[in-house]
């Protein structure tokens, strides 16, 4: 039940940072398994099944726009951002920084969860430290 | 000779194709083969071999059934999307309570009594259960498609954004004293009621009005009548503990459960007979018939009216204990 929860409150906080990332990455023109590569190198592996809707969707929108090539004797379609897309982009990064601001100062008192004989325990805050 | 890994991943495609919509497949089925080949070459080029069947197979397995990989690509999964599907459970719920509920009651009610000569006409139209059933799948159908119709209308739209929040309804307040007359009213009437119920053997023009000049009570109410005093009085109790004990919200839903099913009995009673008036006079026959008739139908309504009841004190009890259990929670000012 915990791990259910867990993972669906996971995959709701992956999915816009996903998108972010998928956005971001695509300032250079990428096919779809190099996209998945390139974004896995830098930590973030994404399912193919999310991927490619999430390509298709953002391309309905217009934020990308693609095109098929053949690349090694092979056609594939390649993504890049589209100029609304650079400035939705731009806009949600700022919107990403401003929470990630926000949420350093929220998390900044609150020390990492101890290890115990049962798993991790979370730690309890002194009454001071909650409320700063 | 065709791959195998190159049969396999057609099939797959095919498997994928089937479920996706025309217009988009051929432009989804290629972009996910060159994902898979590209995949599949990545994994022989780290190998230094060409995959066999079986790890092509496990590729396609981490992938998912055709089926669900195909749903990924559709625009709308759900019928009723999560602003509308409230309403739509609200709607399902009103047909279920006024119209399968009762149904339902009145049915058992018929089977329970069909012995009885008076129901056995209705019971014959009412026998059969898959008739009720068909008349639950239309209107739940008819509801579905409507509420499917208007979101994918997408009025939705205009009913998130076109609502002035002034038009809100007002917080209904119920102050103690509010409570309190009400307590006190409900009392007094519950008093009155159960003068009259005793009054009623002395005087029975306090019921039958004119026709008590010419209309006299059946042996089966020598049978009921003690049980109806003890239900008037209890009503009078009831109200006269919410008027002392208002605090203990869970004891009306409960005690009503105890009286309903004392009401019950008392309806299963009436149900079972024909005659609940004789005439004084042999002339006015005609007139105690059709008076039973209207009782026996006034019965039959009450019957299910007490059932309906059944179920909702069931449930307000519930809610009332569960909270009474739970530790105090601050209320909203």
């Amino acid at each position: 039940m915990d791990n259910e929860l867990f993972e669906n409150l996971r995959l709701e906080l992956r999915r816009g940072s996903l998108t972010l990332a998928v956005l971001a990455q695509l300032k250079t023109e990428l096919y779809g398994y190099a996209l998945r590569k390139a974004l896995e190198s830098h930590g973030l592996a994404i399912d193919e099944n999310t991927l490619y809707p999430l390509l298709r969707r953002l391309e309905s929108q217009g934020l990308l726009v693609s095109h098929w090539r053949e690349e090694e004797k092979r056609n594939k379609r390649f993504y890049r951002l589209s100029p609304q897309g650079e400035i939705i982009l731009y806009r949600l990064l700022n919107e990403h920084e401003a929470m990630n601001a926000a949420l350093d100062r929220i998390l900044a008192p609150i020390p990492a969860p101890q290890p115990t004989e049962n798993g991790f325990e979370p730690a309890v805050l002194e009454p001071k430290e909650q409320l700063q | 000779m065709t791959k195998p890994s190159t049969d396999l991943v057609d099939r797959y495609l095919q498997a994928v194709g089937f479920w996706l919509p025309r217009a988009q497949k051929q432009d989804i089925l290629a972009e996910l083969s060159e994902d898979l080949h590209s995949q599949i070459e990545d994994r022989e080029a780290d190998l230094g071999r060409a995959l066999s069947e079986s790890e092509v197979a496990e590729i396609l397995k981490q992938r998912g059934r055709p089926i669900f990989v195909a749903g990924q690509f559709l625009p709308q999964r759900s019928l009723i999307g999560p602003t509308l599907y409230p309403i739509y459970i609200f709607v399902l719920k009103i047909v279920a309570l006024c119209y399968i509920i009762p149904w339902l009651v009145a049915w058992f009610g018929i089977l329970l009594f069909h012995h009885s000569e008076a129901t056995a006409n209705l019971s014959r139209d009412w026998h059969s259960l898959p008739t009720l059933w068909n008349v639950v799948f239309t209107q739940f159908g008819i509801i579905t498609l409507i509420f499917a119709a208007i979101d994918r209308a997408s009025v939705k739209g205009t009913c998130m954004s076109d609502w002035d929040p002034r038009k809100l309804p007002k917080i209904k307040i119920e102050t103690p004293a509010k409570r309190r007359v009400n307590a006190v009213a409900c009392l007094v009437f519950a008093v009155l009621g159960l003068i009259w119920v005793l009054a009623i053997p002395d005087n029975p023009f306090l019921i039958l009005g004119p026709a008590a000049a010419f209309l006299t009570a059946a042996p089966v109410w020598r049978l009921v009548y003690w049980p109806l005093v003890a239900l008037a009085i209890a009503t009078v109790f009831e109200h006269a503990f919410v008027l002392a004990r208002p605090q203990l919200t869970w004891f009306q839903p409960t005690f009503r459960i105890a009286t309903t099913l004392l009401s019950s009995w008392i309806v299963g009673i009436l149900l079972r007979t024909q005659t609940f008036l004789v005439p004084i006079d042999p002339k006015f026959a005609q007139v105690a018939g059709i008076v039973n008739v209207c009782i026996l139908i006034s019965a039959a309504i009450w019957a299910i009216s007490l059932v309906v009841q059944l179920v909702i004190y069931g449930w307000q009890a519930f809610r009332e204990i569960r909270r009474a259990m739970e530790p105090a929670t601050p209320h909203l000012a």
